[in-house]
C-alpha cells in the first residue's frame, strides 16, 4: 500500500476538483431532479383528487339535491334550534325560568358549566363535524316527582335543544307528605347535557 | 527532436524503453500498433535529449525492458510453504544468490515429482543497477508512470506461447540492435537460463559465422547443468532476416546434436502485426511489439519506482468516477425530469377536467340552495341528531317502571332514588364490591341486550311495620319479583332487606327496640331500546 507521503497530490488535484465538482452537480442535479418530480408528483396527486371529487360531486348532483330538499329543512330547523352550531344558552335560562314561574316549582335552581367536546360511547356518524356538551346542574324542590317531568316537558316545547340526563337523585324530605303547592316534598338533583353538533376545531356553522 | 502532439489521447497510448549497456531505445504505441521509436546514447548528451523528450512527450505509462549481460539465473527449491514463511524463505533465497542486488525475481516453476515435492523456483536478478538508475531517475524527475521493468529473458517466455510446436526442449536465439546475440533455454516453456553475448555492429561483418559457435558454448554449459536429458535433441529456434537465416542454411553446424528452426522476424512482424520490417536480422521490434501489445506483469520494478503509475491508476479511477457520477445523475434526472414532465402534462389535464366540471356542478348547485357544508355533511348532521334523540334519555321510565311495581305494594314508602344512564347495565357494581363474576350483558347467554340501560339505587322502607320482620322480607321479596315480571327489567337486585339475617352477619337488639323500622334497598336495571 503506497503511503499518503509518497502520493504526488499535484497529479491528482485536478481529478480531485473535477470529482468533488461532480458530486457538487450531481447532488444538485439529483436533489433538485428529485424534489422537482415529487413535487410534480404531489399537484398531480392533488389535481387528480380534485377531479375525482368534483366528477363524483357532479354524478352525485342529482342525488345531492335529493338530499337537500329532504334534510336541508331539517338541517336549518335544528340549527335554528340550537342543535347544529351554536347553542343557545339564553333559550335555556329563560325556559327554565318561564317554566319555573308557570309550573310553580317550589325551588329551582341551575348551573350551566363550561361546553367540552363530546365523546359519546354508542355508534353515531358525526364524521366532519364535533359533538359538544354543555353540562347543566338542576337542583328542584319538588312538590312530587311529576313535575320533574312537566318541566322537561315545558323545557322540550320550549327550547326544543338536543339533551339528555345522565344522573338524578331523588330525595323524600320528610316522612309525611304535605299538599300545599309550595311545599318540596322531594329535592331532586339532575345532571343534563345540552348536546350540539358543530364543526371540530372551534369553527362555527353559520346560515 | 521530437515531434509528439500533447493533445493526443493519454488514455490509450503506451510506450515501451528498452535498454541496453549501451543505448536506449523509446517505442510508442499508436492506434494498436507499434508507432515511432527514438535512440539515445547512454552519455550525458543522451540522457539530456531524453529529458527533453520526456518533458516534451504525453505523459503516458511507460514499460522498461532491460537486456544486459548482467542478469542471473538460479534454479533453486523451497518447502512447499505458504505466505510469510514462503517470503522469508524466497528473501533468504535471493539475499544468498544475489548479494546486494536490488532487481530481484522469482517465478514459481511447479512442484519437484519426486521426495516431499517441494517448490521449483526460478530466481532471477540485475546485478547491475548502474545502467538503469540514470533513466529510471530521469522517469522519476519526470513523473512518469513506470508500469513495470523486465528483461528480454523473461518477455521471450510469454512470447513463445504465442508460437506454435515449440518443443520441450527449446533454445531461442534473438539478436538484438542495442545489446547483442541472447540465447534463452525453455524446458516445457518454462525458462531456465539465457545469456547474452555481443555481436559486432551491424555491417562490419557477416552474423551467422558468429551464432553456431555461441550455441555450442551454450549447449555445452547446459549439459554441464544436465538441463538436457541424453538422447534428447535441442531444438534451436533462430529469429532473424531472411539473408541472415540463408547464410546460417549455409553454415555448417558444429552441433550435430540439435536441429535448427529458422524464424523469419519480417515474416513474422508482417504476419502478427501487420508491419513492414526492414531486413534486418533484429528481433527489437517484434519484441517491443509483443511487450506493447501484451503488456505482462511488472517483474523487477520496486513500489517506490511504480508509485507514478499507482497514482495515474488513481487519477484515471477518480476521473472515470466522475464521468460515471456525471452520465449516472444526467440519466437519473433526465428521467426524473421527464417524469416530472409527463406528471405536469397529466396534472394539468386533471386541473382543466376539475375546472370544467366544477363549472358545471357549479351551474347545477345555483338551482340548490346555499348550504354551509356539504349536501352529504348536511344529512350526516341530521342522522346524527337522529341518534341523539334515540340515546335521549329521562328517569322517566325508570319512575314508571318503579311506579307500576310499588302501585301493588302500597305500604312500601320510597326514601330515595339514585338514578343514573349507562349503556352498561354493571355500572356501579364494581365499586361496592358485588360485581365479581359479572360478565359484560353482550355475553350473558339467555340476556336481552338494550340500546342502553337505566339504573336505580332504591332506599325504602314498609309502613305501616308491626315488627313482623318474616312478612317484612316477604314483600320485599314480592315486590322484586313483581318487578322482575316486567319486560324491561334487566337485572332487580335486593340489596340489603329489612333484617340482615344471613349467618355472616351480626344481629343485636332488645325486645323494645326491634321493630320500629323496616329498612331495605333494591338495585334495578332496566333496558331501554
Amino acid at each position: 500500500m503506497e503511503k499518503n507521503s509518497e502520493i504526488d497530490w499535484s497529479i491528482l488535484k485536478g481529478a480531485l476538483i473535477l470529482l468533488c465538482s461532480c458530486i457538487v452537480i450531481c447532488s444538485a442535479l439529483i436533489s433538485g431532479s428529485y424534489y422537482f418530480d415529487k413535487n410534480i408528483d404531489r399537484q398531480l396527486r392533488h389535481n387528480k383528487g380534485v377531479f375525482q371529487a368534483i366528477s363524483r360531486k357532479y354524478l352525485d348532483v342529482d342525488h345531492e339535491e335529493k338530499i337537500l330538499l329532504e334534510y336541508y329543512p331539517h338541517f336549518v330547523d335544528l340549527y335554528n334550534r340550537g342543535i347544529i352550531g351554536r347553542e343557545k344558552r339564553l333559550n335555556w335560562i329563560e325556559a327554565l325560568r318561564q317554566s319555573g314561574e308557570k309550573l310553580q316549582i317550589p325551588s329551582l335552581r341551575f348551573t350551566i358549566k363550561s361546553q367540552e367536546v363530546f365523546n359519546p360511547g354508542y355508534q353515531i356518524n358525526y364524521s366532519g363535524y364535533a359533538l359538544y356538551r354543555s353540562n347543566m346542574e338542576l337542583k328542584l324542590g319538588l312538590l312530587h316527582e311529576g313535575e320533574l317531568f312537566s318541566l322537561l316537558n315545558y323545557i322540550n316545547q320550549t327550547v326544543q335543544g338536543a339533551y339528555t340526563i345522565s344522573d338524578c337523585s331523588f330525595k323524600r324530605n320528610g316522612s309525611e307528605i304535605q299538599y300545599n303547592k309550595d311545599h318540596a316534598n322531594i329535592t331532586v338533583s339532575c345532571l343534563l347535557h345540552w348536546i350540539t353538533i358543530d364543526l371540530p376545531g372551534g369553527n362555527r356553522i353559520e346560515i | 527532436m521530437i515531434s509528439l502532439l500533447k493533445s493526443k489521447s493519454e488514455f490509450f497510448n503506451r510506450r515501451a524503453l528498452f535498454i541496453s549497456a549501451d543505448k536506449m531505445c523509446v517505442y510508442h504505441w499508436d492506434k494498436g500498433n507499434l508507432g515511432s521509436s527514438y535512440l539515445f546514447d547512454l552519455n550525458d548528451v543522451g540522457r539530456d535529449n531524453f529529458k527533453r523528450y520526456l518533458q516534451e512527450s504525453q505523459n503516458s505509462p511507460m514499460t522498461i525492458l532491460v537486456d544486459f549481460i548482467e542478469e542471473e539465473f538460479r534454479q533453486d527449491t523451497i518447502p512447499h510453504v505458504f505466505g510469510a514463511d514462503r517470503q522469508a524463505l524466497i528473501k533468504r533465497k535471493q539475499s544468498r544468490l544475489f548479494r546486494d542486488a536490488n532487481y530481484l525475481y522469482t517465478q514459481d516453476q511447479g512442484r519437484e515429482e519426486e521426495g516431499r515435492r517441494d517448490d521449483r523456483l526460478l530466481f532471477t536478478a540485475l546485478t547491475n543497477d548502474e545502467i538503469l538508475k540514470p533513466w529510471l531517475s530521469l522517469l522519476n524527475e519526470c513523473k512518469v508512470p513506470v508500469k513495470g521493468i523486465l528483461s528480454v529473458s523473461l518477455l521471450l517466455q510469454s512470447y513463445i506461447k504465442t508460437l506454435p510446436n515449440i518443443s520441450d526442449n527449446a533454445l531461442i536465439v534473438t539478436m538484438q540492435s542495442i545489446s547483442g546475440l541472447r540465447q534463452t533455454f525453455f524446458q516445457k516453456k518454462e525458462l531456465k537460463i539465457s545469456r547474452l553475448s555481443r555481436l559486432p555492429r551491424y555491417g562490419t561483418e557477416p552474423y551467422a559465422p558468429r551464432i553456431y559457435p555461441e550455441i555450442d558454448k551454450i549447449q555445452r554449459y547446459l549439459n554441464s547443468l544436465r538441463l538436457i536429458p541424453d538422447e534428447t535433441s535441442l531444438e534451436v529456434y533462430i529469429f532473424a532476416d531472411k539473408k541472415t537465416l540463408v547464410e546460417l542454411g549455409n553454415e555448417k553446424s558444429p552441433v550435430p546434436s540439435h536441429r535448427n528452426h529458422h524464424l523469419d522476424i519480417t515474416e513474422l512482424l508482417e504476419s502478427k502485426a501487420g508491419l513492414k520490417a526492414q531486413p534486418l536480422p533484429f528481433c527489437d521490434q517484434l519484441l517491443m511489439y509483443h511487450l506493447l501489445k501484451t503488456q505482462p506483469k511488472n517483474c523487477y520494478a520496486s513500489l517506490q519506482e511504480m508509485r507514478y503509475m499507482k497514482t495515474r491508476a488513481l487519477r484515471i479511477a477518480m476521473n472515470a468516477a466522475s464521468v460515471l457520477l456525471l452520465v449516472s445523475s444526467f440519466i437519473y434526472s433526465g428521467l426524473n425530469f421527464m417524469s416530472g414532465l409527463t406528471s405536469k402534462q397529466e396534472s394539468l389535464s386533471f386541473k382543466s377536467k376539475a375546472d370544467f366540471y366544477q363549472t358545471r356542478y357549479d351551474l347545477a348547485r345555483e338551482r340548490m340552495p346555499k348550504t354551509p357544508v356539504e349536501p352529504e355533511a348536511v344529512k350526516i348532521a341530521v342522522d346524527a341528531v337522529g341518534t341523539l334523540n334515540e340515546y335521549k334519555s329521562t328517569p322517566y321510565e325508570m319512575l314508571s317502571f318503579l311506579g307500576k311495581g310499588l302501585l301493588q305494594f302500597p305500604d312500601i314508602k320510597l326514601d330515595e332514588l339514585d338514578w343514573s344512564y349507562s349503556l352498561d347495565p354493571n355500572k356501579g357494581l364494581a365499586s361496592s364490591g358485588t360485581a365479581k363474576n359479572i360478565l359484560p350483558a353482550s355475553i350473558i347467554p339467555g340476556k336481552k341486550v338494550f340500546k342502553y340501560y337505566q339504573i336505580s339505587n332504591i332506599k325504602a322502607h314498609i309502613e305501616p311495620f308491626d315488627g313482623n320482620y318474616r312478612e317484612a322480607i316477604s314483600k320485599v321479596n314480592q315486590l322484586a319479583e313483581t318487578l322482575r315480571e316486567s319486560d324491561a327489567a334487566y337485572n332487580i337486585t335486593i340489596e340489603s332487606f329489612p333484617l340482615d339475617i344471613s349467618s355472616n352477619a351480626t344481629l343485636q337488639g332488645d325486645s323494645e327496640s326491634v321493630g320500629k323500622v323496616a329498612l331495605f334497598s333494591l338495585r334495578t336495571v332496566i333496558g331501554v331500546n
